[in-house]
C-alpha cells in the first residue's frame, strides 16, 4: 500500500512538474514592428540568446537594399546595411530601458533603404493591435 | 524687377554672375555641412542634423534677389547637390526642407522679428515637450534641452534686439528659415516613410535643433551682411 501511494505520489509530481514547464513557454520582453516602403510586419524580441534577421528588398528605384537586424532579448538594433550614410547603424541600440534617453525615442531609421524599426513592449503591441503577434508567421515583412 | 534695391542699375551679368556665385557657394557649403559631424559632436544618435551652412547662402538670397532668384537658386542647389552627393530620396527631403524654408523666409523677411518671436515661442514648447516626456534628463539628452532652453532665450532676445535695432533682422529670418528646413524634411520623411510617429517622436527635436542652428547661422549672416554692405542692410 505503501509503494503505490509512493508511485502515485511520483507520478502526480512528474505530470505537474512537465505541466509546470509547458505552461511558462518564456514570453517575449517586447515587439519590433518593422517597416519598409511597402510592407511591415511585427518580430518578438528573442527569449533567449541574440537572434539575426537580413531584412532583403527592393527599393521603388530598383536598387537591391539589405538591412541586418540583430535581436537581442532586451532590445534591437541595425547590425548592417546597404546605404550609403549608415545612420541608422550609427542610431545605435534601443532597449526597452533606455527609450527616453534616446532622441529617435523608440525608433532606428534608415532613411535611404526606408526601413523603420518601433520597438513597443507587449503591453503597447496589444495596445496596437488588439492581439499579440503569432510569433513564426509573421515575422517576415 | 529684380535687384530693385540695388542703388547701381543691376545688368543682366551682374545678376548671372551673382547666380553663379551663390549657387557654387551653396554646393561648397552643402558639402561642408556634409563633412560637419555635427550629429555626432552635439547629439550623438541623432540623424539629419547639419549645421545648415549651405541654407545661408539662401538667406542672402532672400535679401539679394527677388522671390523667383530665390526659387531658382533653391532649385538649383537642390538639384545639383542633389545628384553630385546624394540620391532621388534625398532629394525629396532637400527639395521640401528648401522649399517650406524659402517660403517662410520670404514671409519672414518682412517682419523679421515676429519670426524670431515665433521660433522662441516654438524651441519652448519643443523643449516642454522634450521634458513632458523624459522628466528626470540626464546625460546627452540633458544638455540637448538645455541647448533647446539656450536656443529658445537666444531666439526671445533677437526678437527685443530686432525691436530695437531693425538692422539686425536677419536673425529673425535665419532663425525662421532653419526651422522651416527642418519641418519641410521632417514632413517628407514621414510621409515617404509613412510613420506619422516619426512626426511626435522626432519633431520636438528638430524644431529645438532648428533654432539652435538659425541662431549661429544668423549670426554669421550678420557678419557676411556687414562685411558685403548689402542694400537694405
Amino acid at each position: 500500500m505503501k509503494k503505490i501511494i509512493l508511485l502515485l505520489a511520483l507520478v502526480m509530481a512528474l505530470a505537474f512538474g512537465a505541466l509546470a514547464e509547458d505552461a511558462e513557454p518564456a514570453m517575449p520582453a517586447g515587439y519590433v514592428l518593422v517597416s519598409t516602403a511597402t510592407q511591415s510586419g511585427w518580430l518578438p524580441l528573442p527569449t533567449e540568446g541574440d537572434s539575426v534577421f537580413p531584412l532583403s528588398q527592393v527599393l521603388p528605384d530598383g536598387t537591391q537594399a539589405l538591412n541586418v537586424i540583430h535581436l537581442m532579448p532586451d532590445g534591437v538594433y541595425m547590425e548592417d546595411s546597404t546605404c550609403k550614410n549608415h545612420d541608422c547603424v550609427g542610431e545605435g541600440e534601443v532597449t526597452l530601458e533606455n527609450i527616453p534617453e534616446r532622441v529617435l525615442g523608440n525608433m532606428i531609421i534608415c532613411l535611404p533603404n526606408q526601413v523603420v524599426l518601433q520597438l513597443y513592449t507587449p503591453e503597447e503591441t496589444m495596445a496596437i493591435l488588439g492581439e499579440l503577434p503569432e510569433i513564426p508567421e509573421r515575422e517576415k515583412p | 524687377m529684380s535687384d530693385t534695391k540695388e542703388k547701381r542699375p543691376a545688368s543682366r551679368a551682374r545678376v548671372v554672375a551673382r547666380f553663379g556665385l551663390l549657387t557654387a557657394l551653396a554646393l561648397v557649403l552643402g558639402w561642408l555641412d556634409r563633412a560637419i559631424p555635427i550629429t555626432w559632436l552635439l547629439s550623438g544618435a541623432a540623424p539629419g542634423i547639419k549645421l545648415g551652412l549651405a541654407n545661408t547662402v539662401l538667406l542672402y538670397a532672400v535679401y539679394l534677389m527677388d522671390w523667383r532668384g530665390c526659387v531658382l537658386l533653391m532649385l538649383a542647389k537642390v538639384f545639383l547637390s542633389g545628384f553630385l552627393f546624394g540620391s532621388m530620396s534625398a532629394i525629396i527631403y532637400s527639395l521640401s526642407g528648401g522649399a517650406l524654408s524659402l517660403v517662410v523666409m520670404l514671409l519672414v523677411r518682412r517682419n523679421e522679428k515676429y519670426g524670431a518671436l515665433a521660433i522662441g515661442l516654438m524651441a519652448l514648447a519643443s523643449d516642454v515637450a522634450l521634458l513632458m516626456r523624459n522628466s528626470a534628463p540626464k546625460g546627452r539628452m540633458l544638455w540637448i534641452m538645455l541647448l533647446i532652453a539656450a536656443a529658445s532665450v537666444a531666439a526671445f532676445a533677437g526678437f527685443c534686439a530686432i525691436r530695437k535695432n531693425p538692422r539686425l533682422g536677419v536673425l529673425g529670418t535665419s532663425l525662421a528659415g532653419a526651422v522651416a528646413h527642418n519641418v519641410g524634411q521632417i514632413l517628407a520623411a514621414s510621409a515617404m516613410l509613412r510613420t506619422p510617429q516619426l512626426l511626435y517622436t522626432y519633431l520636438p527635436f528638430l524644431v529645438g535643433m532648428g533654432a539652435a542652428v538659425g541662431c549661429l547661422t544668423g549670426i554669421v549672416a550678420r557678419r557676411v551682411f556687414l562685411s558685403l554692405r548689402a542694400p537694405g542692410m
